[in-house]
This record gives C-alpha cells, sequence and structure tokens, in this order.
C-alpha cells in the first residue's frame, strides 16, 4: 500500500514529508494536523486506526502534530514543535529518576542517589540513619 | 510432612490441609529443596536470568557474574527512567538500579568479572570446576570463542550441566541473529495473532510483560532439573542444554499449527473475543473504578472479563442485558462462535456495560450465576488478600534496599517451599566471599583483581 493510502501516515501532498500518526493519540481523532515538513494544515478523521477519508488541506491552527516525521529522502525530522513529545504515562513524568526515601506504605527504602561516604560494606548507611 | 501437622492430619478439611502445610510464615524453617547444588549465571535481560531465578527461588547457591561497575543492562532499565534502587555499586553509589532488574534476580550471590581480560577467564574455569549448572544468554558461539564455552568447562568438569539460551540456537540459518523477548514473539508467530480484531484496525499487540522471556527461562530450568536428575540417578553425566527462544514461542501457537497444517487457514488476531469460545472475552466497563482519583492512570475505565459459552449460560447473560431475543437468534454455541455472529454479540454486551463500572458488571454477572472477573490492575493485585496469604506478592525487608513489595514464587512445595531471601544486590557485592570461597583469592589478591579493574 503507498504511504498516501495508508492510515497512521499522512504523506504530505504538498511536499512528500512523511508524518507519522501515532496510535496512542490519533487511534479515534478527529482534527487538524500540521505537516511536519512544510507546516500545511491537514483536516484528518480516524476510528479505530482506519481513516475516513483522505488527507484535506484547510486552515489553522492545527490540533495535533504527527508523532515521529521523515522527509522524502528518509531524513527524520525531530525540531520541538514539528513533532510531538513521546506519549506521557503520567502528567508529571519528566524522565528523570524520582528521589525516594519511603515505600508506598511508608516504610523506609534506599531510592535516593548516595555519595561514597553513605557505604558501610556494600549497604547504605543511608539504610540505617535514615538521613537522605 | 512435619509432625506438628501429621498430628492432625485427618481431621483436617482439605483446605486447612493446604493451609497447614503450605503455611508462608513458616517457609524459612523447613529446607531448600535444591540446597547443595551451586548456579553459576552469566546471563543478562530476562530470559537467562530468570532461569537462574527460578532454581535460586528453590535454594541453589545461584552466583551471578556481571561486567564490573555497572553490570548487566537489565540494571539500566526502569519504567519511563523514574525508579531505581540505589547504590548500583560501591563503585557508582550515586547511580541506581533500575526496577527492570526485579523478579528476575533474587537469592543470588553477585560477582563482577570482566570476561575480556585472561585473568577473568582463569577465574570463570575455576568456578565451572566447582559448578552443577552454568547459564549464559550471550549471543551463541561467544562463550565458545573466549574459551568458557560448553565445550571447555565440559572438558574440566564432565558433570556440569551447561545451560544456554538466546533467540536462535548454535546451529541453522539465524545462528548469528541476536533475539529479544520482543522479537521472540515476532518471530515465533505470537504477533500474528495478538492483538486487534481487523474490525478494530487490526494491529498486532505485544506482551507488555517478558512473556517469552519468562517462559524460556522456566523451560531451561525445567531442563537443568531433568539433566541433574539424569546425571545423578542414571549417567553420571553432565549435559549441554539449547534453548532457542523463536523456537519457544512457536510451542505456543497450539491449534494454529493444526489448522494451517490441515486447511491452509491463517489465524488472525481476534482482540479480546475468543475463536474457540462465545461469548469467552473481555468486555470495556464504561466507568472507571476511581474516578476522583488524582492519579490519571486510575481514572481510565475498566474492563470485565465475561465467560458464557454454554446455551444456558449465554441465556442468562442475554436475559441480563436485557437482550433475550440474542439467544433466541444465536441458540448453540455453533451459531454464535462464528465470527459473524461475534461481531454482532460483543457490541451489545459492551453497550450494556458502558455506563457501569468493572465492579458493576461483575456484581450483576454474579448474581446471574455468569464467570466474571474485573481486570485488576498492579495497584489491585499488590491489595489483594489472595496473594499476600499465598506469598506470592509480599513486601520484604531486604538488606541492601530496605522496603520492597516483589513477587514470591508462585508455586506452593510442603516440605521444601521456595522462598525470597532477598531481592538482588549491588554490583559485584559478593566479590570477596565468592573468589575466596570458591577461588581461594586472599584479600590482597581481591583488591589486586580489583586495581586491574578484572572484578
Amino acid at each position: 500500500m503507498p504511504f498516501k493510502d495508508a492510515s497512521l501516515i499522512l504523506q504530505c501532498p504538498k511536499c512528500d514529508t512523511i508524518n507519522y500518526l501515532d496510535p496512542f493519540t490519533f487511534w479515534n481523532f478527529k482534527g487538524k494536523i500540521k505537516c511536519a515538513g512544510c507546516d500545511a494544515v491537514f483536516a484528518y478523521e480516524l476510528k479505530d486506526g482506519h481513516r475516513q477519508a483522505p488527507p484535506a488541506e484547510t486552515k489553522g491552527p492545527h490540533d495535533k502534530v504527527p508523532g515521529f516525521a521523515q522527509t522524502k529522502d528518509w531524513k527524520p525530522i525531530t525540531t520541538p514543535g514539528k513533532v510531538a513529545v513521546g506519549p506521557q504515562a503520567r502528567e508529571d513524568f519528566q524522565g528523570k529518576p524520582i528521589p525516594i526515601t519511603k515505600s508506598i506504605r511508608g516504610k523506609r527504602v534506599s531510592g535516593s542517589p548516595l555519595k561514597a561516604e553513605d557505604l558501610v560494606g556494600s549497604v547504605p548507611k543511608f539504610f540505617y540513619s535514615g538521613n537522605a | 510432612m512435619t509432625a506438628a501437622v501429621s498430628k492432625n492430619v485427618k481431621d483436617m478439611t482439605f483446605e486447612d490441609f493446604c493451609r497447614a502445610v503450605f503455611d508462608t510464615t513458616k517457609r524459612f524453617d523447613k529446607p531448600e529443596v535444591l540446597k547443595g547444588i551451586r548456579v553459576v549465571s552469566t546471563t543478562q535481560y530476562i530470559l537467562g536470568p530468570s532461569c537462574a531465578a527460578y532454581l535460586a527461588e528453590l535454594g541453589a547457591e545461584t552466583i551471578k557474574v556481571e561486567l564490573p561497575k555497572r553490570g548487566e543492562p537489565m540494571r539500566h532499565t526502569t519504567p519511563f527512567n523514574e525508579p531505581f534502587l540505589y547504590p548500583l555499586s560501591r563503585w557508582m553509589p550515586d547511580k541506581g538500579t533500575g526496577l527492570g532488574f526485579f523478579g528476575a534476580n533474587p537469592n543470588e550471590y553477585f560477582l563482577s568479572l570482566d570476561f575480556h581480560k585472561p585473568e577473568a577467564i582463569q577465574i570463570m574455569k575455576r568456578l565451572a570446576a566447582k559448578t552443577d549448572v552454568f547459564a549464559e544468554n550471550y549471543r551463541a558461539g561467544t562463550f565458545d570463542r573466549w574459551g568458557i564455552g560448553a565445550r571447555q568447562h565440559m572438558q574440566v568438569n564432565p558433570r556440569v550441566i551447561y545451560q544456554w539460551m538466546g533467540g536462535f540456537g548454535g546451529w541453522g540459518p539465524g545462528r548469528n541473529r541476536a533475539s529479544y523477548d520482543i522479537l521472540g514473539q515476532a518471530q515465533g508467530g505470537c504477533f500474528s495473532i495478538t492483538g486487534w480484531h481487523k474490525e478494530y484496525g487490526g494491529m498486532p499487540s505485544k506482551q507488555t510483560i517478558w512473556i517469552m522471556d519468562y517462559w524460556g527461562g522456566a523451560i531451561s530450568a525445567f531442563n537443568i532439573l531433568a539433566s541433574l536428575y539424569w546425571r545423578d540417578n542414571v549417567s553420571g553425566k553432565g549435559n549441554f542444554l539449547e534453548y532457542s527462544q523463536v523456537h519457544g514461542a512457536q510451542r505456543h501457537l497450539t491449534d494454529f499449527i493444526a489448522l494451517y497444517g490441515k486447511t491452509g487457514i491463517v489465524p488472525q488476531r481476534f482482540g479480546n473475543w475468543e475463536p474457540l469460545l462465545c461469548v469467552h472475552g473481555i468486555l470495556k466497563c464504561g466507568k472507571s473504578s476511581y474516578p476522583n482519583s488524582k492519579n490519571p492512570q486510575e481514572q481510565e475505565v475498566g474492563f470485565c472479563l465475561v465467560s458464557a459459552y454454554k446455551d444456558e449460560d449465554f441465556a442468562k447473560l442475554c436475559k441480563l442485558i436485557n437482550r433475550a431475543d440474542l439467544a433466541k437468534q444465536y441458540p448453540t454455541h455453533a451459531d454464535r462462535v462464528a465470527a459473524d455472529a461475534q461481531s454482532a454479540i460483543y457490541p451489545e454486551l459492551d453497550k450494556w456495560a458502558a455506563d457501569k463500572t468493572k465492579e458493576d458488571v461483575d456484581k450483576a454477572c454474579k448474581a446471574a450465576g455468569i464467570l466474571s472477573q474485573p481486570v485488576l490492575n498492579s495497584k489491585e493485585v499488590s491489595a489483594s488478600e489472595h496473594w499476600k496469604l499465598r506469598g506470592t506478592i509480599q513486601w520484604i525487608d531486604d538488606p541492601t534496599f530496605g522496603d520492597v513489595q516483589t513477587q514470591g514464587p508462585a508455586y506452593q512445595l510442603s516440605e521444601t517451599p521456595g522462598r525470597i531471601r532477598w531481592a538482588f544486590k549491588p554490583v559485584g557485592a559478593d566479590n570477596e566471599y565468592v573468589l575466596s570461597k570458591l577461588c581461594g583469592y586472599s584479600g590482597s589478591a581481591i583488591a589486586d583483581l580489583e586495581q586491574k579493574e578484572i572484578i
């Protein structure tokens, strides 16, 4: 199947950029998508992963940008604003280690970075003292 | 049977009998079934480590060998890069081990060793000479090239059980390829039958848990135990075992392979419905069980398994959803198991469940005498008394990391129960213990190995 007929791929009719519509965001979608290559805005509708009609150019503002995109000669487009950040599992997700000192039931757990002097043998001193 | 139990055993109900002999609070008072068996595990990710973990749960002295400092790659995987347990090692206290490492490395001793150094190869050979089982899951032939493969170890120790685990096996067209769980599921054919019904898009779906890794680990442990039996009771000889993940994956295709062989039909994905039985699937319930939760993960709508494939159960279900006409339209199982019939029946069930939580659906089904089960999430499984009572989910006071929740053994052995002594340890935590006990190194010699970055 050519890309231009695929449901979850929007091949821009104007610049041929291949815009991948990630299922997490677009599986059931009706709205406007901005091409990551030329900023053209297209009306698009998907139901259960099936597109309902070919993309139709329209005016902005757009609702969503594609999850990933690449040029016609297969170069990835990663510019923020052109493509979406990855789907987030939690509202506060930043992808950085979250230091914790207590488990979900309130007891001590060694969930924070330590310094060399915090170690007693291979056992964290923190675990003895409770000092994070 | 222990004396305290055997005294009154004849008078007990079966439930009390089971509760007494499997009493999880007495696990640590009983012997371990594999005590005296030593396993050296040079494994990484899940497939190989889970094999070693199953043996360690049963009491085998299991020594995990990892690369120095950072350890094996699975330590650096954790959900969304968030939760870690510290320290990663005595050399890197500010780095942690990700929760991806959980579940496949309990009860083990941790030795760090850089296989690329000649001295490390000598240490490996010394370990192999004193071990019953050697498990590894490097790419096929790697350890053989390094001089520490099955051939070399079995020359030193003809009684060793050498278990190799990997993607494709040591021979055949795929021999040089590496594998992961997801590749095993793909090449083994699992994805072709797991995923969305064609009317819902047809996309294959991967199983989020590493099911092909854990299955392969369990089968490998099973083969190791069989080989130990053969060695100790029949032959006195070791064994070279090979487990190929893609072949293990296709073993699950069951009737699909037979169906293709007989008819040429290529089975497709059927979503949460079932090609063999109807109704026997998962309904989408339109309301969340935790609508006021601040955690968006808990706000999602629920799902409930419903099984009513017998004619009388299907009739009850149709009555429950006020669609008795469906029972008349599809009176026999042969009528309703057809694909078109299922496509007509399930949307009606989903409509009925659209204004209900999964608990509402479950309660209604049970009241009508229909088998059902809400789809539980990790929060609900963790809170379930059934798991806690039977010790399959437990909080442990880990000596290194503190208060952690983990899975216990999923099975019960009355006289020799499995147990979790610790979740895991930092990289190289047992260097001194292992090298002095099994290889005869002094403290200064071990310090020298560390300075040369061999350990």
